[in-house]
C-alpha cells in the first residue's frame, strides 16, 4: 500500500546515454525523509561522495516535491532541487515557489534523480506520465524569458518551464534556475549544475491531480489554514508590501548590511523602503499556486537607462544591489535584479562578488586596470550593472567574479580574502550577526554556508515575548529576545532548523513558516496525516525528529566533504570589527560561546562538530555513523 | 519636556498622511497618546486594538533602534532628540 499525497513514482533520468527509468517511490523513504530536503539529503548521501566534483556527469540533480505539494493547503507551490554545489564543494539546495512543482506531481512523479552529461544540449520535457529527453541546442545561449517562450510554443504553451540562461551554460558558479519567468531557485549555483549536465530547461505539463487520505478533515483544516494566511497581520502586512517590508525596520535596528557589510545602516535606505516602492513603482501583485498571502511585487521603472517591469525584488536582492553596493537608486536594482533572472544568476551572490570588488578597490588592493576599466564605487550603479553582463558571460572581470568570493580573493591574494564575506564559499545573505546575534550561529552552521532559509531565527530582531515564551520557556526571557547576546541563541537556532528542515519536506514557503510564524509544526502535524494518511505524522516529536534527522544527515555529508568545526567560522568582520554605526555600535559576535552551546544540543563532538555515533544512531543514521567511522571522522 | 521623532511605518503612515512627526513627551506612552491627539480616531484603529486599546499584536515600538517591550516598558522615560519608530508587522529576515 502506498501512502496518499505522493503521486508514486519518481525518475531516473541518465543524460549521458539517454535513458529514463521509472519506480515506485520507496514507502520507507517516505517514512524517513517525507519529502523535498529530505528525500534530496537521503539521495545524495548514497550517491555522490567526496570524489564527485560537482561539474562533472557523476554529480546528481535531484528535483523533489513533497506529499504537500500540489494540493490546495497554503503555499503548497514549493519545489526544490539539490546537488552537491559548485559554489561550496558541499552540500546544495534551492527551492522556488511559483507553479511548477504541482505540477510535476500532475505529471506523475514525486521527485527526479538526474545523472550524467548529455553530449548535446537538452531539455526535459514532462508530460502525463512520460519523460522525453529533447535537444535544446535551438535554446541554448538564450535568455531565460526567450527560452521559456520558445520551449512553451514548442511543446504546450500551459506548461511550466524551469530553465537556466546564459550564466548557467558559462558554468558561473552561483549560476540560479529560474522557474516560471521570475522565481529563483538561487542559492549554491544550481544553475551551473544544470549547466554541467548540458540541461537547459524542465518543461512540464500534467493533468493528474493529487489525493489526499482524509478528504473531510483535509478541507477542513485547509480552509482554516487560508483564512489564518489572509488575517495573520503578518499576512496582511505581506500582502500589501511584500519582503521589501523589512528594509526600513531593518534600518532602524542597524541591520542593513551596507558597504559590503560594513556597516548595518544606509543613509539611503528611505528610497528602497517598501513604503517608497509602494508609492512610486508597485503596479501589481502577484501570489504562488495556493497562496493568498501574496507576497509577490511587479514593479515598473520608466528611469532611463533603467526600463522594466519586472516582479520582484525580495528583501535581499534590495539589499545586495542596494545597501550593500551604497546604491539608493531603486529602478538600477529593479533592473539588476531582472537581469539575474533574465540570466539565470542568484541576486544575493551576484551583489555580494560585485561588493566585495569594490571594497577590494576602495581599499587600492585591486586596480582600476585590473577591473577592466570601470569605476567602480560606492553607489555607481552602472559599473555594477556592467559586471552583471561581465559575470554572465565571464568577460574580463566578471571571469573571476564568476567564480564567487572565496576563489576570487584566495586568487588576487593581498589581504582581498578580508573583504571576502562568506561562509563556507556561500556569500553571506542580506542579515548581521553583530546586530542580531542569533544569525551569526545559523550563518555559521549552516549546511549551505551564510544561509538565511535554514536556520533564521527572528526572535531577537523582531521580539514577540509571548510567543518566545511559548515556545522556548519563560525562564528564557528577556536574553532569548536580546538582540545582543548571545545567551539562547543556540537553542533557538536548533530548534528552528528543525522546524525549517521539516518545511523544506512538506514543502511550503518560509515566508509564513517565519517569526510571528504563521503556521509551524502543529499545523504540520496536521496537514500531514490528512494528506498522507501516516498517523506519525501527526506527533510533533516524530516530526521533529525527522527536521533533525534530515538536518544530521546534511551534516554527516559536509563531514564527508571534509568540514568539521574549522569551517562553522564567520568573516572575520562580523567577529572582531565591531558595528560602527547606529544602535548596535560597537556590537561583535561571541562565535564561539554559541558554537559550543550548539554542539552540545545537537549532540555533536564539540572539538570537531562532527556528530557522535549515538546522536547518528537515536536518528537511525547507522549507516552514516559506520562510514565516517570507516573514514576515521566520527568522534571516539 | 522633551521633543522626541516619532517616524512610522508602512499602514501607519498612510494614515497619518506622513512618515515623522515631533512631539513633546517625556514617557513612550506619553508620545503615543500625543500622536493619537494629533492625528484622531484612523490613526487610532490602526494602532490600538478596538478591543483591549492596546498596542495591536506583532506592532514594534523601537527607542533609538533598539526595541521595547510594550507595555511593560511604556513608562520608559525619552530625552531630548529620541527617536520612535513604531512599525506595524514585519516579516523576519
Ligand atoms: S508567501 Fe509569497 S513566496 Fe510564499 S507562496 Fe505566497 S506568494 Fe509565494
Amino acid at each position: 500500500m502506498r501512502y496518499y499525497g505522493y503521486v508514486g513514482k519518481y525518475a531516473r533520468i541518465n543524460l549521458t546515454n539517454g535513458t529514463v527509468c521509472i519506480k515506485p517511490t520507496p514507502k520507507s523513504l517516505a517514512r524517513a525523509f517525507i519529502g523535498g530536503s529530505g528525500f534530496a539529503a537521503r539521495i545524495l548521501w548514497d550517491e555522490v561522495g567526496p570524489e564527485v566534483d560537482p561539474l562533472s556527469p557523476e554529480n546528481r540533480l535531484v528535483i523533489a516535491t513533497g506529499p504537500v505539494t500540489g494540493t490546495a493547503w497554503p503555499t503548497a507551490g514549493r519545489y526544490m532541487m539539490a546537488a552537491k554545489s559548485p559554489l561550496t564543494g558541499i552540500w546544495g539546495e534551492s527551492h522556488a515557489g511559483g507553479h511548477l512543482g504541482p505540477e510535476i506531481k500532475y505529471a506523475g512523479f514525486d521527485f527526479l534523480v538526474i545523472e550524467g552529461r548529455s553530449p548535446e544540449p537538452v531539455y526535459l520535457y514532462l508530460n502525463d506520465g512520460r519523460i522525453e529527453i529533447l535537444p535544446a541546442g535551438d535554446f541554448w545561449g538564450l535568455m531565460v524569458h526567450e527560452a521559456v517562450d520558445e520551449l512553451k510554443r514548442e511543446t504546450d504553451l500551459n506548461a511550466h518551464v524551469a530553465c537556466i540562461g546564459p550564466a548557467g551554460e558559462k558554468l558561473v558558479r552561483f549560476a540560479a534556475v529560474i522557474s516560471d519567468y521570475h522565481r529563483a531557485h538561487g542559492r549554491t549555483g544550481m544553475g551551473a549544475v544544470w549547466g554541467s549536465k548540458r540541461l537547459k530547461a524542465l518543461v512540464v505539463r500534467g493533468h493528474g491531480s493529487v489525493e489526499v487520505a482524509r478528504f473531510e478533515q483535509f478541507m477542513e483544516i485547509m480552509q482554516e489554514a487560508h483564512q489564518r494566511g489572509v488575517e495573520h497581520p503578518q499576512a496582511q502586512a505581506l500582502a500589501e508590501y511584500g519582503t521589501p517590508l523589512l528594509v526600513a525596520y531593518k534600518q532602524s535596528i542597524g541591520e542593513l548590511p551596507t558597504k559590503n557589510h560594513w556597516t548595518g545602516v544606509f543613509d539611503g535606505a528611505e528610497n528602497l523602503m517598501a513604503e517608497t516602492l509602494k508609492e512610486r513603482y508597485w503596479v501589481r501583485t502577484r501570489a504562488c499556486f495556493a497562496c493568498r498571502t501574496r507576497c509577490k511585487k511587479v514593479y515598473k521603472s520608466t528611469q532611463e537607462p533603467y526600463v522594466v517591469t519586472s516582479e520582484g525584488p525580495e528583501y535581499e536582492a534590495i539589499y545586495s544591489f542596494g545597501s550593500n553596493l551604497g546604491n539608493d537608486n531603486f529602478p538600477s536594482i529593479l533592473y539588476a535584479n531582472y537581469l539575474c533572472n533574465q540570466y539565470g544568476l542568484d541576486a544575493i551572490s551576484t551583489g555580494c562578488t560585485i561588493a566585495f570588488l569594490t571594497e577590494c578597490v576602495e581599499k587600492g588592493i585591486v586596480s582600476r586596470e585590473e577591473v577592466d576599466g570601470l569605476d567602480l564605487k560606492w553607489g555607481n550603479h552602472e559599473a555594477f550593472i556592467e559586471l552583471i553582463h561581465k559575470i554572465a558571460k565571464r568577460e574580463g572581470i566578471g571571469n573571476l567574479l564568476a567564480e564567487g568570493v572565496k576563489r576570487a580573493a584566495e586568487k588576487i591574494g593581498r589581504g582581498a580574502e578580508y573583504y571576502a564575506l562568506h561562509v563556507k564559499g556561500m556569500e553571506v545573505s542580506g542579515q548581521d550577526g553583530r546586530t542580531h546575534r542569533s544569525i551569526g550561529l545559523s550563518h555559521a552552521v549552516a549546511s549551505r554556508g551564510a544561509d538565511h532559509l535554514r536556520g533564521l531565527v527572528t526572535v531577537d530582531q523582531l521580539g514577540y515575548e509571548e510567543i518566545a515564551a511559548e515556545r522556548w520557556g519563560r525562564d528564557k526571557l528577556p536574553e532569548i529576545c536580546n538582540p545582543y547576546s548571545e545567551k539562547w541563541k543556540a537553542l533557538a537556532v536548533k530548534t528552528t532548523e528543525d522546524v525549517y528542515a521539516l518545511r523544506d519536506t512538506l514543502i511550503v514557503c518560509w515566508y509564513t513558516v517565519s517569526w510571528p510564524p504563521i503556521y509551524w509544526v502543529e499545523d504540520f502535524a496536521r496537514v500531514l496525516p490528512a494528506v498522507t494518511g501516516e498517523d506519525a505524522f501527526g506527533k510533533v516529536d516524530e516530526l521533529l525528529r525527522i527536521g533533525e534527522r534530515i538536518v544530521n544527515l546534511e551534516r554527516c555529508f559536509n563531514v564527508r566533504e571534509g568540514i568539521t568545526r574549522k569551517d562553522d567560522r564567520l568573516p572575520e568582520r562580523f567577529t572582531k570589527e565591531p558595528m560602527p554605526q547606529g544602535p548596535g555600535k560597537g556590537q561583535t559576535v561571541n562565535l564561539d560561546i554559541m558554537l559550543d552551546e550548539y554542539y552540545d544540543l545537537r549532540g555533536w563532538d564539540k572539538k570537531t562538530g562532527i556528530p557522535k555515533r549515538e546522536t547518528l544512531e537515536k536518528l537511525q543514521l547507522q549507516k552514516q555513523a559506520e562510514e565516517l567511522a570507516r573514514m576515521g571522522k566520527l568522534p571516539t | 519636556m522633551p521633543k522626541v521623532k516619532v517616524r512610522l511605518y508602512t499602514i501607519l503612515r498612510e494614515a497619518a498622511g506622513t512618515r515623522e512627526v515631533e512631539v513633546e513627551a517625556s514617557t513612550v506612552s506619553e508620545a503615543l497618546t500625543r500622536l493619537l491627539e494629533r492625528f484622531g480616531s484612523h490613526l487610532k484603529g490602526k494602532l490600538l486594538d478596538e478591543e483591549t486599546g492596546r498596542l495591536r499584536p506583532f506592532y514594534n515600538i523601537l527607542v533609538n533602534g533598539r526595541r521595547i517591550s510594550y507595555p511593560r516598558e511604556a513608562q520608559l522615560a525619552l530625552k531630548q532628540g529620541d527617536i520612535l519608530d513604531i512599525f506595524p508587522p514585519v516579516g523576519g529576515g
